[in-house]
């Protein structure tokens, strides 16, 4: 048995060596690099381009709008989005033109030599502006997407409630900040586009391309290389960057690399969205929440893109893990001047977790309650109805992970004692505490899985190996290992007979993307499909039943025994035993989008997180010292991957909440480099101490739900949690740097 | 054109390059070493870390020209042949230090300049020492024991 087991990456020694080639270590014969120039202003009409006199452009192959075969959009959810701007400016840095060269220093200094000039007007740019229009005058905003929900009888929950308690938040942008940059490969070959890049849906990119190039989609062949960390940031971006460089290979004949360098990437690829989320709550004495009113913005920048999905995944997720009986949710994905935000690991949850654990928090410290008992008060069972109707069916783990995680940090105790910590003037470290619950749903929104219908493939090849064929994609996670875990032991076969490769769109049917902790969930399931079928065709064929063991076929009524190898030779020798089902979406999970209503996800995940923090009396610096988490997670395929997936989530989610300050000025990201957009070093990661609990979920591959995402809702509000325990002051806002800190006591007149 | 005689991984190599090339662009594109690589172009990110006559460099931040004749570099394509290069890649296996692996080959040899300079390093030296280096992914814990691992006190 694999699953269950920390088995080793089965990529591991070739990262370790190095040896793996990621896209910027591809070379081709006579392949040119492409380079990208933008748009000067956030919102105008681009007048022309004015290529410098003096520079010696005979070199340089340019591609502009006009040079496009196809339709000028890069399609995601809508086609909105140009893939060269010709003539409305909607944010600054937008793609205008993109040219080619040998040498990349060669094409950036060409870059340098032409100006884009453009009118401007009058940009919308930030998340504190579009909430004051918002409040101002709300039908001059243009909407992407406006999902309500209503719960029970608003007005009724507030009337019994006993008190009041209202908060605004705010979420800055997050950079990704894989340590890979975007890059992608585009080359012709027997007449087809060939992309190979640092993607995570490879069946994304490839109708984008197709649409742009004006070919049909088979004509576009994509191709995953590996993959240098993603989180979301290459979900929807590579489609662009990949319609770019197929635009100049068509025009050059010549293969093209673009990869971006830090800056490029940071500037101009996607972010975290920006959110302003505010609650007014009825709250009963107890801390019992009775009535939960609330107003959601995101800043949704200049084109449709994911807004829409990720909007509603917020929204959805806005009541974190509590059960509410009166509720009214008003959300809007808000257009702007600003590159368009995309997915993120956690797809707008983490802005509305983090808005709903801490009003939680603030409702214990206005009402003198401890955090722990007013969320044991409202905590969501199986039986719980959710706010868009959802009635929880099995796998509800968050009652476990609270009770376990406030045992093994002392929360309860340690709360009211840092509470009441002297501020006297020998002490120069302040100690608090902070906990956070939360959940996520695993898979696609809604009917999205309905509307997907995800297939994926097994191949029993002649050689006697079984070979995993489905479209998604390894970007560190870990799923090269824990699929091949999954078949290995549906199958009953050692893992080295199991083989994996990136996927190609020539050679795999459409999985899906591999986004929204959906992969282990849902195509892990379709592989044990396959393989049950694979073992249904083997008996059809000897008419009867049998084990598979260490690789060998034993036909149970006549004793025989063949090899792997002899069963192809047998039922199919010239192309393998191909074997391809369908996701079997639950009958019993019913989504009405128009009503925005129903069953939202078919499972969900949950954690707890408690965060001890140290802060310095003088300087302000808040110093995450010690957390404990609990996750309930149905089954680790692989424990060591699983923990890996919750450490490394945590500290992402660690970075938002504290360091990772991300501000737009003059429509230009002001941290647009590694000096200065800080993520968490080796030095800022506190003593981790993580457990994970297992309730099965039914349809899940051995029980197995969604993991990704989960771990990047926690602990950002434990952190805004923990300042509070130590001041006693609310801050609102992420990341709680020092100057935050300062400047939100100065408004309250404490400094 | 510069030209040099370097010691690459063991191997006494002749390397020739333009004067305004980088120790990574020639590593990268001159001799195909392509398993440094570059993370942010401005010495923070740590990818591109290498060994240059037994410390720690940022090939990114390092004029090509610069390295005299005899230079004696180490990049993660000539750890393995080493025990200790060995022990540590072992030890990064063992304890899921590798994620997406592109922050790994700086990981890796940033451990080696460590553990070449401390036996058993504690706790808050592998952090201090490993702070030049970023990883997005594991959130470092992996690393840290990873560290330890090859040091033997796990």
């Amino acid at each position: 048995m694999y699953v269950g087991k920390s088995i080793d990456r089965v990529d591991g020694w070739d990262k370790v060596t190095g040896k793996l080639r990621f896209i910027a270590d591809y070379r081709m014969p006579d392949m040119l690099y492409g380079v990208t120039v933008r748009a000067p202003v956030s919102k105008g009409r681009l007048k022309s381009i004015v290529f410098d006199p003096k520079y010696d452009f005979s070199k340089v192959v340019i591609v502009t709008a006009k040079d496009i075969p196809g339709e000028n959009f890069v399609h995601i959810i809508k086609d909105d989005m140009p893939c060269l701007v010709s003539e409305r400016i909607n944010y600054l840095g937008g793609p205008r033109a993109i040219k080619t060269e040998k040498n990349p220093a060669v094409a950036y200094e060409a870059l340098r030599h032409i100006k884009v000039e453009a009118e401007e007007e009058t940009p919308l740019i930030g998340i504190e502006e579009i909430a004051k229009a918002y409040k101002r005058e709300p039908q001059n905003l243009t909407y992407f997407y406006e999902p309500k929900i209503i719960k029970g009888d608003l007005k009724s929950g507030f009337d019994e409630a006993s008190y009041i308690v209202e908060a605004e938040f705010y979420t800055g942008f997050q950079e990704h900040l894989y340590l890979e940059p975007q890059g992608v490969l585009a080359y012709k070959k027997n007449g087809k586009f060939h992309i190979v890049g640092s993607l995570q849906c490879p069946y994304y990119v490839r109708p984008a391309v197709a649409k742009v190039l004006g070919v049909k989609d088979e004509d576009v062949v994509v191709v995953q290389a590996p993959t240098g960390g993603a989180f979301g940031g290459k979900e929807d971006y590579p489609s662009l960057l990949a319609a770019h460089s197929a635009l100049l290979s068509k025009k050059t004949n010549k293969p093209i690399l673009m990869v971006y360098d830090r800056e490029e990437d940071i500037s101009f690829t996607t972010k975290r969205h920006p959110s302003y989320v505010y609650h007014k709550a009825g709250v009963m004495k107890d801390g019992r929440l009775v009535a939960l009113d609330s107003t959601i913005l995101f800043d949704a920048g200049a084109y449709v893109t994911l807004s829409p999905v990720v909007l509603s995944r917020g929204t959805l997720h806005s009541c974190s893990v509590y059960s509410i009986p009166n509720v009214r949710i008003i959300a809007k994905a808000v257009k702007s001047n600003i590159p368009p935000p995309g997915a993120f690991r956690g797809f707008g949850a983490p802005q509305t977790i983090f808005a709903m654990e801490s009003l939680i928090d603030t409702i214990a410290h206005r009402l003198k309650l401890n955090p722990y008992d007013v969320r044991r008060k409202n905590l969501l069972k199986v039986g719980s109805e959710m706010a868009f109707g959802q009635v929880l069916k099995e796998s509800v783990g968050i009652d476990k992970c609270l009770e376990r995680v406030s045992a093994i940090s002392d929360f309860k105790k340690k709360y009211e004692s840092y509470k009441k910590q002297g501020k006297s003037k020998e002490v120069s470290t302040l100690k608090g505490i902070g906990l956070a619950t939360v959940l996520h749903g695993a898979a696609f929104t809604g009917s999205g899985e309905m509307v997907l219908r995800s297939k994926g493939a097994i191949r029993l090849n002649k050689d006697g190996l079984v070979e995993i064929l489905i479209a998604n994609t390894e970007m560190g996670q870990g799923l090269l290992t824990t699929m091949s875990q999954i078949v290995a032991d549906k199958l009953n076969v050692p893992m080295e007979m199991v083989k994996f490769p990136l996927p190609d769109t020539s050679q795999v049917p459409n999985s899906g993307p591999t986004v929204a902790s959906r992969t282990t969930m849902i195509v892990g399931r379709i592989l044990t499909l396959c393989c049950d079928e694979l073992v249904a065709v083997i008996e059809k064929h000897y008419k009867e039943k049998i084990r598979i063991d260490g690789g060998r076929v034993f036909l149970t009524d006549s004793k025989k025994k063949l090899g792997l190898k002899d069963v192809v030779r047998d039922i199919s020798p010239a192309d393998g035993i191909y074997i391809e089902k369908e996701y079997d979406f639950p009958k019993d999970q019913m989504w009405d989008e128009e009503k925005y209503r129903g069953t939202a996800y078919p499972v969900y995940s949950w954690g707890a997180v408690v965060v001890e923090v140290e802060v310095d009396k003088y300087t302000y610096n808040v110093r995450p010292v010690r957390l404990y988490s609990v996750y309930e997670i149905g089954k680790a395929i692989n424990p060591k991957a699983a923990l890996g997936q919750l450490e490394g989530g945590m500290i992402q989610s660690l970075g938002y909440g504290l360091m990772e300050k991300c501000e737009m000025k003059n429509g230009k990201f002001f941290q647009n480099r590694l000096q200065t957009y800080i993520i968490p070093t080796a030095e800022d990661v506190p003593e981790m101490h993580t457990e994970i609990l297992e309730i099965p979920y039914s349809r899940g591959p051995f029980g197995a739900k969604g993991i990704g995402e989960l771990p990047h809702n926690s602990v950002a509000p434990a952190l805004r949690n923990a300042v509070l325990n130590v001041f006693g002051i609310e801050i609102n806002e992420i990341p709680i740097t020092p100057e935050r800190i300062v400047s939100t006591m100065k408004n309250r007149g404490i400094l | 054109m510069i030209k040099r005689r370097w010691k690459i991984n063991g191997k006494n190599t002749q390397v020739e390059f333009s004067e305004e090339m980088r120790l990574i662009d020639v590593l990268r594109e001159t001799l195909d070493l392509v398993g440094t690589k570059e993370g942010c172009g401005e010495g923070e990110c740590g990818a591109c870390s290498v060994i240059v006559n037994s410390t720690l460099k940022l090939s990114c931040l390092l004029l090509a020209a610069t390295l005299s004749d005899g230079t004696e570099i180490l990049t993660i394509e000539g750890a393995e042949n080493t025990p200790l290069g060995k022990r540590i890649q072992k030890a990064f296996m063992t304890a899921n230090a590798v994620q997406c692996g592109f922050c790994t080959p700086g990981m890796v040899m940033a451990t080696y300049y460590l553990l070449s300079k401390v036996k058993k390093p504690d706790r808050e030296t592998i952090k201090s020492m490993l702070s030049g280096n970023l990883c997005r992914c594991t959130g470092y814990k992996s690393i840290f024991e990873a560290v330890e691992i090859a040091t033997g006190r796990r």
